[in-house]
């Protein structure tokens, strides 16, 4: 065993139980891979929108209105939306194929904590699920993904913890 | 909008260089099978900061140890320009900051402890034995 791992890899592993056959596994910190993808798909949403705000700024000019007009625009639908696509369709659908879709994002997640940390109990023994996939995530019912999000947020919060005073210590 | 445009600035800047950490553990001469390349993404990044602190720590205090007898001949140095008014400690001279609590013992510990020993009739060979831990 090496020099470190005693710290968290011989502590009895705890779990976040899913339900009765699938559960994943609780290091109280996200894992490095996780957090860079998760960085990774901030960075693609702020790309996105730094985008949208450069045409925003273009058709200020162009039509004459406040760059926050346009940027709402942008963001709204109906008449204003069809009026703008005349002018401007070809970039506006441009950007739009560069949005990232919330959902889309958190399934990549969800399917990497599947690989990381997941196990489904097949037969009597839990086996890891290292070989999940989009296609399995896209199967899970709306109550485990709730479940899951809530274990994301607390696997955060856990890594975020300081050293937790002792109560009995003399003061 | 252009809070949010300073915000997506901020975002695409303050990332976590990862290349960067692995570079600087590798540096610090972590050689554990647990942070090679093939299975860096699975560490947990609570771990992976404690240990590039600790480490960052330990190598500090070693730069230090090495840089005793040099902070020694300056305190020499010093003290015979400045003469006898000069008053500079040794740590002065150090690279890094001494570590200030070497012990593992808590601040709030230390001040029992020394009530204890102020107050309290201890054995002396106790005394003997924690007396420099406290100091």
């Amino acid at each position: 065993m090496s020099k470190y791992s005693e710290f968290f890899l011989l502590s009895s592993a705890k779990y976040c139980e899913l339900n009765e056959k699938l559960r994943l596994r609780s290091y109280k910190s996200w894992l490095a891979e996780e957090m860079w993808c998760r960085e990774a798909q901030g960075k693609k949403k702020a790309k996105f929108t730094l985008e949208v705000i450069r045409l925003a700024r273009k058709i200020a000019k162009v039509k004459g209105i406040e760059e926050d007009e346009a940027f709402q625009l942008l963001q709204a639908g109906g008449e204003d939306r069809e009026d703008l696509l005349k002018e401007f369709g070809d970039e506006v659908n441009g950007i739009m194929d560069l949005a990232p879709s919330n959902r889309e994002q958190f399934e990549e997640l969800v399917t990497l904590f599947f690989r990381n940390r997941g196990e489904v109990m097949e037969g009597k023994k839990w086996t890891s699920t290292s070989d999940w996939s989009d296609e399995d995530t896209q199967k899970l019912p709306a109550t485990i993904l709730t479940a899951i999000e809530q274990f994301m947020a607390d696997e955060e919060v856990n890594g975020e913890e300081t050293v937790e005073e002792d109560e009995d210590a003399p003061k | 909008m252009q809070g949010l445009e300073q915000n997506c600035e901020q975002t695409l800047e303050r990332s976590t260089d990862w290349t960067e950490i692995y570079t600087q553990l590798i540096h610090l001469g972590i050689s554990d099978p647990l942070f090679h390349a093939e299975r860096f993404g699975l560490v947990p990044v609570k771990f992976l900061k404690s240990v590039s602190e600790n480490l960052m720590k330990q190598k500090q205090q070693t730069i230090n140890a090495d840089s005793v007898a040099v902070a020694k001949l300056a305190c020499l140095v010093h003290s015979a320009l400045g003469g006898k008014r000069s008053t500079v400690s040794l740590e002065s001279f150090l690279p890094f900051e001494k570590a200030k609590d070497t012990s593992g013992l808590k601040e709030s510990t230390i001040s029992a402890m020394k009530w204890a020993m102020k107050n309290e009739k201890l054995p002396p060979a106790v005394v003997g034995i924690i007396g420099p831990e406290l100091s």
